[in-house]
This record gives C-alpha cells, sequence and structure tokens, in this order.
C-alpha cells in the first residue's frame, strides 16, 4: 500500500508533467471530479488521494496518446 | 532545506490545504510562508458562519457593509496566525499580500525562491465570484515552480457521494 507522501509525491510529479509537456491542459486540472473530502470532519484519505492521482494520470496519458507526446516518466 | 509556499483562501477547504502542505513539510530546517492575497473587500462580505481552524471569521456584525481594507488586513492577519497556531508550526512565517491572487502568489513565490507552492483547486466560499480554479490555472500557467494541487472540491459533493457507496 503506497504512503501519504508517495502518493503526494506522484500527484505532484503527474502534475509537473501535465504542467510542462501539455499547459494547454492545465484548465482541466482545476475541474477534476475526483477531489478529496474538504468537510473539517473528514479524513482525507490515501484511497482518495489514490484516486484523484489515477484520474490525473488518465486526463495525461489519454491526452498524449491521442498527440503522441511523451509519456509519463517511468516511476522509480 | 526546502522553501514551501501554502497560499490559502478564506475558505473552510483552506484547513484541508494547509493541513496537506505541513505534513508534507516537517522535515527539520523546512521553512514555510502561509500566503493570503486581498483582492477586493467586497468578496469578504459574507452572512454566512464559516469556522475555518476553529476560529469563526473576523468581519464584525456591528459593521455591516463592505470592510475597510485595514480591518481586512487585520483579520487576515488574525486568521493566518491562528492557521499557524493551529497547525503547531511555530517557525512558519505568515504574509498577506494585496492585488490578482494568481499574480502575487506567482511573484510572491518567485521572490522567496520557493521550491513548492502548495494551492487548493477550489473554494467553495467564493466559487461564485473568485473561482479558485482560475488562480491555480493560472499559477500553473505562469510558474516554473513546481504547484502541488490539494482537489478540494467545489461542493464536497463527489466526495460524500464516493463515502456512501
Amino acid at each position: 500500500m503506497a504512503s501519504y507522501k508517495s502518493i503526494m509525491a506522484d500527484i505532484l510529479s503527474t502534475t509537473m508533467h501535465i504542467q510542462e509537456q501539455f499547459p494547454e491542459l492545465t484548465k482541466f486540472i482545476p475541474e477534476m471530479p475526483v477531489t478529496i473530502p474538504v468537510n473539517i470532519d473528514q479524513e482525507i484519505t490515501i484511497k482518495s488521494l489514490k484516486e484523484y492521482h489515477d484520474s490525473l494520470k488518465k486526463l495525461s496519458e489519454y491526452y498524449s496518446m491521442q498527440h503522441k507526446a511523451e509519456p509519463l516518466p517511468a516511476k522509480t | 532545506m526546502k522553501k514551501i509556499l501554502i497560499a490559502l483562501d478564506y475558505d473552510p477547504t483552506a484547513q484541508k490545504v494547509a493541513e496537506t502542505g505541513v505534513s508534507l513539510c516537517n522535515e527539520a530546517g523546512d521553512m514555510v510562508t502561509l500566503l493570503h492575497v486581498i483582492d477586493s473587500p467586497a468578496y469578504y462580505v459574507s452572512e454566512e458562519y464559516s469556522p475555518i481552524m476553529g476560529f469563526s471569521g473576523y468581519m464584525n456584525p456591528e459593521q455591516p457593509g463592505v470592510p475597510g481594507l485595514d480591518q481586512i488586513l487585520g483579520g487576515t492577519e488574525k486568521y493566518l496566525q491562528k492557521t499557524r497556531a493551529h497547525l503547531g508550526h511555530p517557525e512558519m512565517r505568515t504574509l498577506v499580500k494585496e492585488g490578482d491572487p494568481g499574480k502575487i502568489i506567482v511573484l510572491a513565490a518567485a521572490e522567496m525562491k520557493a521550491d513548492l507552492i502548495i494551492m487548493g483547486s477550489h473554494s467553495r466560499r467564493w466559487l461564485e465570484m473568485i473561482p479558485m480554479g482560475r488562480i491555480t490555472t493560472y499559477v500553473l500557467h505562469h510558474t516554473r515552480i513546481p504547484v502541488l494541487i490539494v482537489p478540494t472540491g467545489k461542493e464536497g459533493v463527489n466526495n460524500d457521494l464516493q463515502d456512501k457507496a
């Protein structure tokens, strides 16, 4: 199971990839339908962060397939 | 040592953004700065009671109408100090600036040579007036500093539904 910090690092990495490779996609990042719980009494879960990261990755991968751009860097 | 800028608006989701940011920068020596940008005083008018970090707000109910800049500045300083106390990070700096939020966040991050900017994707309180998504998009477009977006929902509805599923 990935840790909280490792998922946040993945989210940052994917966001940076979009920021650098597909700046035209950045306008969709704030519109991602998957979000974390925002109510004060709700915990941010690994599950919700992972779902958000998966949706970011899908956005990037689908777009790169359509535009034959560089894929996401392999995870080290 | 990392320099981290956490941009906060005046919305209950700011607590999640701040907590997320601090959880990522708890290494000794990390320099954390909390930034709030004052845009228009009109945005600070609200009849809602919406506690953030256990702090219920700074508007004086006996003085209705649009608050003055001094009142907002004082309230915002207090808000950031309360936030810092809530986060339990005594070394954290607080910064209040005035102007276009997107531009100011980019500028402040460059001035402090930030290694990372952390901000939320949405603001529920100001959704109709200042779409935080617009500010987030601006920052992503105008800086080469890594930006970590904390995906705060528009209404929190998505997650409420997910949790019930």
